[in-house]
């Protein structure tokens, strides 16, 4: 790539002065602008992809000061002095995946993540989708990884106690010109091995999903494509770990690293100072800051936020089916980043709409704004015109972790010897994670071996966790069984999700010892409903201070300084 | 299975009262949800309950203890902790409940929905911003303060001057807590004015109208929120946005009758109160399902809600009759109208019904016609929303063969 015509081009387009520096991993370019969008676009276009070189994109926001990470409010000596084999830096989908396949060696695995709980950041805010690889049109890490992870899911959610349903996707077609561009995925799934995928008519389609009769002349049916709450496996995964012997320490970030030129000697954290053999980065949108501290930046992210909204199950006029219209040249020209979203059915059977992207300066900002929802309402509702505002009960904002590449960064770092860098994850993240997991702790291994660490098998590696008992689901005369085993299975404590106080009090006493209102939320759905919690989250508080043997102001919806009540009545 | 005639579910005050009169002819079972009958008037524990119907002002426990008491004496068998699962029809209604006994199946010949409403919430209104704990329904809020006896902040920002809300701001304000103001997105206010009067202006706690919260900001607790003028479709204005400091936001932006086991009944819902449609007797289109109280549509007076739940629990206890159902409907500004059909077959002699303005109305005159011919009429000299009117109508003397039922608001 020609850098100097490059930089004359970002001069005359948006008048900012690029200076560039290459070495063998990366393009690094610095300068200053005003605008974060504009950054953004300028770092895209220093993408090379012949030469295989990263961007790392050092132009400074003008006025803007980076805001410093979200840090838990504890600080403790806990892990100070501790020595590890492995330091899994990350507690989202493949921090903890990675953490649950490393567990299957003989090692001491620590895991940190910085808030309360895992699957904080965008593996607890996407929409489930367990993807097919369809929309992959280049042989990238991406596709290698989701293609292989999409088979593998049956086997994993068995193991890991996960509800998981393949229940396929349409991507419908409205005028015979896209039905016949529409063939060209045919050829694509071919030459990637995704199987059963192929061109459905008007009628099929319409007795598929008759909402779509009006405008639909037939569909792209892609049956591998599967959906799976990406908290709760994400959580399964971590838990799963701990069973097998793995250390997640939760509100613990990392702060700092001392190192040499190639070997990382000691991570420093709020609760201590501790040293690892091998450090698996796996920090999603601050990656780049964790190889930074470890004096290893060759690939900048760039944060990119998406909203989806989540629909009462119980409203009327929602499709059945996760369905998305096929692009037209039109919207192909407006999206360039996004695979355009869809109308997702969760596993928990519901309507779930988006996402959109935008990219944002602020690696945290999961605030949603309401020209986000109408963006993403307004963008789905062509599939499927019957649905209606009203039915939306939740919304929320996750930010992916992209490259300027775009594509995954799985790799041993060619400098410092003990790092493994899991970067740049974003979508399909969740689908790729059980098949890349499997890479990472293998590289890990090899790692240490290379080291003189003598690495064996865990011989009393479980693969399985058991998921925890939802009542609602069994049977009966198996609901009733239970309650008479435990009577707190037959007290209701949330209306909406008919979640019971045993299912409850199971949830706080889970592996992780996340006792938190998120916590029992995303493990066991007491708030999820439509009321979102506004009947049960006292009694949720409740629960957990007794179970917990705590105050009811010293429990916390989340992360530390989350809390619900400042004190008892008469005392402030 | 063990056979009821009438199964009401929900032992709130609506449920209370239907299962108390329809036990004097009927064997009646009460499931309810909770571990203490009341519904939401346990923690409820201002005054003002019971004007209407005792001619005293009772706390909410007080009014439902009056009840309880009642329906100890009867004998109506009471289900606590037991939450309905599901509903079919053969020939009889068979209801699957959980409770901490198991799970249990009986049948009944009729049931009674008393199962309340619920609040909107701060997704339903569209609070954007950051996902920080500190913002609370304003029913959260009382159950934190009343029940768990916590307070859930020290500076608070109420949204919406529904009742609760009012409620709300003089009872943080009572505690302890600084409430900076009350906010309402209407032109008017939404809640009762005796509430207006003796929750915020005899503590000193500005009304803000045309005015909503439009964004919240906090890392992990609430900090501020940022408030905004809205015009006449309320809309927020631009260039009027305001930061307020606060560590608490109290949402009491309205309620919704709870219908969820009504759906699954099919039961038709009137999407003006969105609770069911029913005639003078509180039964709905389906025969032997009827719904009463809060769940039928809000109220703004419990006593209005014992009433609802009486005749539901009365008409239950009835024999089952085919019905002549004529609808009423309505003309001019009229919120909306209970019932919202008439049952020619049975007494329409003293047929109460209830009604909401649309706005805020000066000397309005409700009419009921039958026919075009005008049966009753009264004369309002002022109308608002946040005040439901009741009246008794004798149709028993009208000509109800065309089937024509209007009733008509206009001014006079």
């Amino acid at each position: 790539m020609n850098y100097k015509k490059v930089v004359d081009t970002v001069y005359k387009q948006y008048g900012v002065k690029v200076s560039v520096d290459t070495d063998d991993r990366s393009v690094i370019i610095s300068g200053e602008c005003d605008n974060w969008q504009n950054i953004v676009i300028i770092g895209k276009m220093f993408v090379d992809k012949k030469s295989g070189k990263h961007v790392v994109n050092n132009i400074r926001l003008i006025g803007a000061t980076e805001k410093y990470p979200i840090l838990p409010t504890v600080k403790d000596k806990k892990l100070d002095g501790t020595d590890w084999d492995v330091v899994v830096i990350g507690g989202g989908i493949s921090g903890c995946a990675v953490a649950r396949e490393l567990s299957k060696y003989n090692l001491k695995i620590l895991l940190c993540e910085k808030h309360s709980d895992v699957a904080h950041g965008a593996s607890g805010a996407n929409d489930g989708m367990v993807h097919a690889g369809i929309d992959l049109k280049r042989k990238c890490l991406k596709l290698h990884y989701v293609v292989r992870g999409n088979s593998m899911y049956e086997q994993v959610c068995r193991d890991l106690g996960v509800e998981f349903k393949r229940e396929g996707q349409y991507v419908v077609f409205t005028s015979r010109f896209i039905k016949f561009l529409g063939r060209s995925y045919l050829t694509r799934a071919k030459k990637h091995g995704i199987a059963g995928v192929r061109i459905i008519g008007k009628k099929e389609i319409c007795a598929i999903e008759p909402r779509v009769k009006d405008f639909a002349v037939g569909a792209l049916k892609i049956p591998t494509t599967g959906s799976v709450s990406p908290y709760k496996l994400t959580i399964a995964y971590a838990e799963n770990a701990v069973q097998n012997g793995a250390v997640v320490s939760l509100d613990t970030a990392v702060l700092s690293m001392e190192h040499t030129d190639d070997k990382i000697t000691s991570i420093v954290t709020n609760r201590g100072t501790l040293s690892a053999k091998c450090v698996i980065n796996c920090a999603g949108v601050f990656a780049d800051k964790i190889a930074e501290m470890a004096g290893d930046k060759y690939f900048s992210i760039h944060p990119r936020k998406g909203i989806d909204l989540l629909l009462d199950p119980k409203a009327n006029g929602l499709p059945t089916n996760a369905i998305s219209l096929a692009p037209t040249l039109k919207t192909l020209k407006n999206n360039k980043n996004t695979k355009g979203g869809g109308i997702v059915k969760t596993v928990d059977g519901n309507i779930l709409l988006g996402p959109n992207a935008h990219e944002v300066f602020d690696r945290e900002d999961t605030s949603t704004e309401m020209s986000d929802i109408n963006e993403v309402f307004n963008k789905q509702s062509p599939c499927c015109p019957s649905m209606q505002r009203s039915s939306i009960i939740a919304y929320f904002a996750g930010v992916r972790a992209p490259s300027y590449e775009e594509d995954f960064i799985i790799e041993r770092s060619s400098k410092v010897k003990n790092l493994i860098h899991v970067a740049a994850i974003q979508s399909p993240g969740l689908t790729a994670a059980p098949a890349f997991s499997i890479d990472v702790a293998e590289k890990a291994v090899e790692l240490l071996r290379s080291q003189g660490v003598t690495v064996d098998k865990n011989g009393n590696f479980n693969p399985v966790r058991q998921s925890p008992v939802c009542a609602k689901e069994l049977s009966n005369e198996q609901r009733d069984e239970l309650i008479k085993s435990n009577p707190d299975f037959g007290k209701i404590i949330c209306r909406c999700e008919e979640v019971s106080l045993g299912e409850i009090k199971q949830a706080i006493h889970n592996p992780l010892g996340v006792a938190t209102v998120d916590g029992v939320k995303r493990r066991v759905r007491a708030g999820m409903g439509r009321c979102q919690g506004g009947f049960c989250m006292p009694l949720v508080i409740k629960t957990i201070a007794e179970e917990k043997n705590v105050s009811y102001s010293e429990v916390l919806k989340g992360d530390g300084g989350s809390y619900i009540a400042v004190g008892e009545i008469k005392q402030i | 299975m063990i056979k009821y005639d009438i199964v009401v579910i929900g032992g709130g005050p609506a449920g209370l009262s239907a299962a108390i009169k329809a036990s004097s002819n009927s064997k009646v079972l009460l499931i309810e949800r909770e571990a203490r009958l009341g519904g939401i008037l346990k923690q409820c524990i201002h005054d003002g309950f019971g004007v209407v119907r005792f001619g005293e002002k009772l706390s909410g426990p007080e009014y439902a203890d009056r009840f309880i008491k009642e329906i100890k004496k009867t004998n109506v068998e009471i289900s606590l902790f037991s939450f309905v699962t599901e509903i079919t029809k053969k020939d009889v209604y068979e209801i699957t409940y959980a409770c901490k006994d198991g799970m249990k199946r009986v049948s009944c010949d009729k049931i009674i929905i008393a199962t309340g409403c619920r609040e909107r919430t701060r997704n339903g209104i569209f609070v954007n911003g950051d996902r920080c704990s500190g913002v609370y329904t304003a029913g959260s809020a009382q159950n934190l303060v009343n029940i768990l006896g916590v307070m859930p902040g020290r500076k608070a920002v109420i949204l919406g001057s529904g009742d609760i809300g009012l409620i709300m701001a003089r009872r943080l304000t009572l505690e302890g807590a600084q409430v900076v103001g009350v906010y309402e997105a209407k032109p008017t206010p939404s809640g009762l004015t005796r509430n207006i009067h003796q929750c915020l202006n005899d503590f000193n706690i500005p009304l803000h109208l045309s005015t909503t919260v439009t964004r919240v900001f906090g890392e992990q607790r609430l900090e501020r929120v940022e408030i905004s003028q809205v015009d006449d479709k309320m809309r927020p204005i631009a260039g009027t946005e305001q930061i307020v400091e606060c560590d608490t936001l109290v949402l009491a932006v309205g309620l919704i009758p709870e219908n969820e086991l009504a759906s699954s009944l099919a039961v038709k819902l009137d999407y003006k109160t969105k609770g069911a449609i029913v005639d003078q007797n509180c039964q709905t289109l389906t025969d032997g399902i009827y719904a009463c109280g809060n769940a039928l549509h809000v109220n703004d007076l419990v006593d209005y809600v014992s009433e609802s739940g009486e005749t539901a629990g009365e008409s239950a206890g009835r024999q089952i009759r085919e019905r002549k159902l004529v609808p009423i409907s309505t003309n001019g500004k009229l919120l909306y109208t209970v019932p919202q059909m008439l049952d020619l077959n049975s007494d329409v002699s003293k047929v109460i019904m209830y009604f909401r303005a649309s706005e805020d109305l000066a000397k309005q005159k409700i009419t009921v016609t039958a026919n075009g011919k005008e049966i009753f009429s009264k004369r309002y000299a002022k109308l608002l929303p946040p005040e439901m009117e009741r009246i008794v109508v004798d149709f028993s003397q009208a000509d109800l063969t065309g089937g024509q039922i209007v009733l008509s608001l206009g001014d006079f």
